[in-house]
């Protein structure tokens, strides 16, 4: 009776531990691990969890005092002190998550290779697509998952490259298509970095070269496209350590309801009384000004979606169904609607009909630049595979829809 | 359909006809359809005449088109003409009285006793100019009416039914002669004419109902002068003689007036012709009535006494009187029943009249001044108005006023105007109407309570306008412009005018 | 009803007109009330009266034999349209003095708030008053037309 008592309650302890199987706790080296990893957040801020990659191809950015240190201590500072979060957890992450508590400067002086080595877990294989599962899974509700990885494929001696490239893009689409099922609004933000590297360069191979280079490495931020969108204004791009940013990669779902309106008086036309905000009439040339072709213009609030300035203003990110229009884009004026730039459209002459602008997803040109499509050595400032894991990101958020948003205008 | 033939002897009964036909344009009540007019005068050139027959012949161009269905009365009544002639021709126009009597051709004991007869003035006389005040020429001269044709086309004309009346003056020359010839002649049974055959329907003239008015001297003529016998001082001597004979007509005629004043007017001595226009007197006005009252239905019983042979029983004598001897009254003045009768239709038709324009203005004429009837623009309000009013739309417009009926009934509108006028300047003054005055409402002198009640907004003539617009619209459609014109203005001034009593 | 005040916009200007159709800066749809309509009703209403007035109100210069003159009628007109000129300018500077037309419709503001150009000015107002006038007056006109067959006096004014 008294033995069944106590085998009882040592499985009843021993029970919490079951719900943390994927995260194996190494309690006999680890110093300062909580027993139960907490990810709990105090209020409506998202919780972030960062997650470093502890592969062997990252010991190189963490030898001694590196460029990569200091922006991803940089960042989580950032990112603590803007009040974005009021939890932040800190993981390893290869093949397992290996938790590492929340206190980032203690972290980041333990980021060495003897720490990624102590810590665990499969070091010896890259499997991105593996990892971003894993990252995603681990990501729920009102959670940012931030992951700092070097990006390189490792297909393995005596595998089929170009075949393991296509699988791990067909892999990571896969994932992010089954998250977007559940979480519809997220949004994945990828940036490009670089940093010193002192270490060995593992090839497609897995054969290793000693370098000592600058090296790209990558941090994803991957969660809810608002929050995204406000971590980004916490913590611009500009407050990025060491080289910054080299290169952005972002892709969101595509938002239909984003809210746009027709500018009253930006032309020579009459709003329809039943549907002012999206269709006009009577439209005319221009009485006012030297241009007389006729115009209109049209408010639209095109944040969210993670795109910078530049992006929106230029028009050929833009699609029209007609051909005769041109485009061009401002910022709007300040206004209580969350307008935030000025579509300004004109025509040689007076149409009628239905207008669509579609402001375009697109896999921006420097993810070719940096891709590195053979993998056998290590080439400046590129990485291997890369464009294949950030086709698969945006083949699954471009599934259904090839565009971010899409404004129809009816002219009657 | 029955008729009655007016006799209207001399001037009086010339200007008594004249004033019944003023009183039938103005829609009296007349209980006869037609009335046929015949005057009995040698003196054809009498202004008098000529002017009593203007007036009728205007008269029958109007009633032609007054609307005899609606409720119009003005000029409803019908004035026929004899063959057209209002004039019985006396045949012979022999001048003077002995070339008549043929006394150059009489044996000479014949002529000893016509010049005991007659004085040599009078054998003298020029008859063609009446018998100056001579009844005893007179009655020899009108005794050729056996031997007259001039009564074929009466006699073909008369129906059973048709009655008679006789206008005659008693002073005088020809009407009083006239009279009881006359009368004689007309009951004398199996007549010929010249062709030696009985007159048609001679019977049923013989038997009519016969009706006369004698007028008692009502006026006065200035001093003879040497070119005219007529002496106002033998007139009373005259009138003594005469009834004296009328006293045989007893039970000859259903029923004779007598009418007389003497308030008398002294007129300008004519002996006749061109110069003998007297001017209107109520006397005349009152001997009009006379005849009214001998076809009113309602009055038969009082004025006929028929046997059972349709012989004359007893013979009504009839007078007329008003309230009050005053030498200027009005209508206050009349009694109830002459009021019924002539009040409204005076009234109204004077409104009309002033409608069109009409009024009396003093002119200065040879340094003297005159009252004259006539058309003033500022009063002629349906001048002014027809453009504008509702009631005259597209069928009083134009030259409408150039039509000849229109212009006919002008013309009675201002003999209308004369024919008051005069009476009021007579020594018994008949004023019943102010007219002067230019206004709609405020024309009729007295206390009577005649003009009807009307809207606070309405002044003047906007309220005979508002009637004429409110009005017209209830018109039978089919009435012609000119008869249309006749009805409304009948409605307008019936609805503005109504004495009751 | 808009529909026809808006055939005289080139004179008030169409931000103004914008606002009597009901457009709201807040909303950006025509969520406020319809001003043409209670505008035009008021002016649908006033030339009736006016009209049922000249035509069938036993009074001088009103249904009386001496007010059938064209002049008269188009005296009645003008009264008639003076008050609906009155009632749309007072209407709209009342509006235009407190504010009440939306900061969208009234100014033109850049990026940074600040007015480059102002879009409605009083004489809008009283331009609006002079539509309001015209408007009326054709209402007046179609309504002469219609009811005037019966009235007793002045039924062939102003002309047939």
């Amino acid at each position: 009776m008294n033995k069944t008592l106590i085998i009882s309650i040592a499985v009843f302890l021993l029970l919490p531990g079951c719900n943390n199987e994927r995260k194996k706790v190494n309690t006999l080296t680890a110093p300062l691990i909580p027993a139960v990893p907490t990810k709990v957040s105090a209020s409506n801020k998202p919780s972030v969890n960062v997650y470093v990659e502890n592969s062997g191809s990252m010991d190189g950015y963490v030898r001694g005092i590196t460029d990569f240190e200091q922006i991803v201590y940089n960042y989580l500072t950032d990112i603590i002190i803007s009040d974005f979060t009021d939890s932040l957890n800190l993981f390893y992450i290869n093949s397992d998550i290996i938790p590492q508590g929340s206190d980032i400067s203690d972290f980041i002086e333990r980021l060495e290779p003897s720490t990624f080595r102590i810590r665990g877990g499969n070091r010896g294989i890259s499997d991105i697509s593996n990892v971003l599962k894993t990252v995603l899974s681990e990501t729920q509700e009102n959670e940012i998952a931030i992951l700092v990885t070097d990006g390189i494929f490792s297909p393995g001696i005596g595998k089929d490259a170009a075949q393991y490239l296509n699988n791990q893009q067909i892999g990571i689409k896969r994932t992010f298509a089954e998250h977007l099922k559940t979480y519809p609004n997220t949004s994945v933000l990828i940036y490009h970095l670089s940093s010193q590297f002192e270490g060995y360069y593992y090839n497609r191979e897995d054969s290793r070269i000693y370098i000592n280079s600058q090296r790209p490495f990558y941090i994803w931020i991957i969660g809810n496209s608002e929050q995204l969108d406000n971590l980004c204004h916490k913590v611009p791009t500009s407050k990025f350590k060491g080289n910054g940013i080299q290169n952005i990669f972002t892709v969101s779902r595509s938002n239909e309801n984003k809210n746009f309106a027709i500018k009253l008086g930006s032309g020579n036309f009459d709003l329809d009384k039943k549907s002012p905000k999206n269709t006009i009439m009577h439209w005319k040339k221009d009485k006012k000004g030297s241009q007389n072709s006729p115009r209109f213009s049209i408010d639209a609030n095109l944040s969210g979606f993670l795109l910078d300035e530049s992006y929106l203003k230029d028009t050929a990110n833009y699609e029209l169904n007609n051909k005769d229009f041109k485009m061009s884009i401002t910022k709007a004026v300040i206004n209580n609607f969350g307008y935030t730039h000025t579509l300004i459209l004109s025509s040689p002459r007076v149409q009628k009909g239905i207008i669509t602008i579609k402001l375009k997803t697109k896999i921006p040109g420097w993810v070719v630049e940096v891709n590195d499509d053979d993998g056998s050595s290590p080439i400046a400032d590129k990485t291997y595979g890369i464009k294949y894991q950030i086709h698969g990101v945006y083949e699954a958020f471009t599934i259904n829809k090839d565009f971010y948003t899409e404004i129809k205008i009816n002219i009657k | 359909m029955s008729k009655l033939y007016v006799f209207g002897i001399g001037g009086t009964g010339a200007r008594v006809l004249k004033s019944l036909t003023m009183l039938l344009a103005a829609g009296v009540d007349c209980d006869i359809e037609t009335i046929v007019p015949i005057i009995i005068d040698r003196d054809i050139s009498n202004k008098d005449l000529s002017r009593t027959r203007l007036l009728i012949e205007d008269y029958i161009i109007v009633n032609k088109i007054a609307p005899k269905n609606g409720r119009n009365r003005f000029f409803k009544t019908r004035i026929e003409l004899l063959n057209g002639e209002l004039c019985l021709q006396l045949k012979d126009n022999t001048q003077k009285f002995d070339d008549f009597i043929g006394r150059t051709t009489m044996c000479r004991e014949n002529q000893a006793l016509v010049d005991i007869l007659f004085s040599k003035e009078t054998l003298k006389l020029d008859m063609t100019e009446g018998f100056q005040g001579n009844p005893n020429i007179g009655s020899i001269v009108l005794n050729q009416f056996d031997d007259n044709d001039v009564f074929k086309n009466f006699a073909n004309d008369f129906k059973d039914g048709d009655k008679i009346f006789i206008i005659s003056s008693i002073f005088g020359g020809t009407g009083a002669s006239g009279f009881p010839l006359l009368r004689r002649t007309l009951q004398t049974p199996n007549i010929k004419g010249t062709d030696g055959q009985v007159l048609p329907n001679w019977g049923l003239v013989n038997k009519a109902q016969i009706g006369s008015i004698t007028v008692l001297p009502y006026f006065v003529v200035g001093n003879p002068t040497d070119e005219s016998l007529i002496n106002s001082d033998t007139f009373i001597d005259k009138t003594r003689a005469a009834l004296s004979y009328y006293k045989t007509e007893d039970k000859k005629i259903d029923t004779l007036f007598y009418i007389a004043d003497k308030l008398t007017s002294t007129y300008p001595h004519h002996k006749g012709g061109d110069l003998q226009k007297n001017d209107a007197h109520f006397v005349e006005l009152a001997a009009a009535m006379a005849i009214l009252d001998f076809i009113n239905i309602d009055k038969l019983n009082k004025n006929v006494h028929r046997n059972r042979d349709n012989i004359i029983d007893s013979t009504t004598y009839k007078e007329f009187g008003i309230r009050s001897n005053l030498a200027e009254f009005n209508f206050d003045h009349l009694t109830d029943t002459t009021k019924r009768l002539i009040i409204n239709p005076l009234a109204r038709f004077l409104l009309f009249a002033k409608y069109m324009g009409y009024s009396v203005a003093k002119e200065d004429i040879d340094g003297k001044e005159e009252l004259l009837v006539e058309k003033n623009n500022n009063n002629d309000i349906f001048n002014k108005e027809h453009r504008h009013q509702p009631y005259a739309r597209k069928r009083f417009i134009g030259d409408f006023r150039q039509k000849n009926a229109i212009q006919k009934l002008e013309t009675i509108q201002v003999r209308f105007f004369e024919w008051l006028l005069e009476m009021e300047k007579q020594n018994r003054k008949f004023t019943p109407f102010n007219l002067f005055t230019s206004s709609a409402i405020e024309f009729i002198n007295g206390h009577l309570n005649i003009i009807q009640p009307r809207a606070f907004n309405l002044k003047n003539w906007a309220i005979v306008d508002h009637e004429l617009n409110g009005q017209t619209g209830k018109i039978d459609k089919s009435l012609e412009n000119e008869s249309r014109f006749i009805e409304l203005f009948y409605r307008v001034t019936e609805k503005i005018i109504n004495y009751k009593n | 009803m808009g529909t026809i005040y808006c055939w005289f916009e080139s004179l008030f200007g169409q931000n103004l007109g914008e606002y009597l159709w009901g457009y709201s800066c807040d909303t950006q749809v025509y969520s406020n009330k319809n001003l043409f309509n209670s505008i035009g009703l008021i002016a649908i209403l006033i030339s009736l009266i006016f009209v049922l007035a000249y035509y069938y109100l036993p009074l001088k210069f009103f249904n009386h034999p001496r007010s059938n003159r064209w002049w008269n009628w188009l005296i009645i007109l003008l009264l008639s349209g003076i008050i609906n000129f009155l009632i749309g300018y007072g209407w709209t500077i009342n509006d235009f003095l407190n504010g009440n037309i939306g900061d969208c419709l009234m100014y033109t503001r850049d990026s940074d708030g600040n007015i480059v150009s102002q879009l409605i000015y009083k004489k809008d107002c009283w331009l609006f008053g002079l539509s309001c006038f015209f408007i009326s007056s054709m209402f007046f006109i179609v309504w002469s037309y219609i009811l005037k067959w019966w009235s007793r006096n002045c039924r062939h004014s102003p002309i047939f």
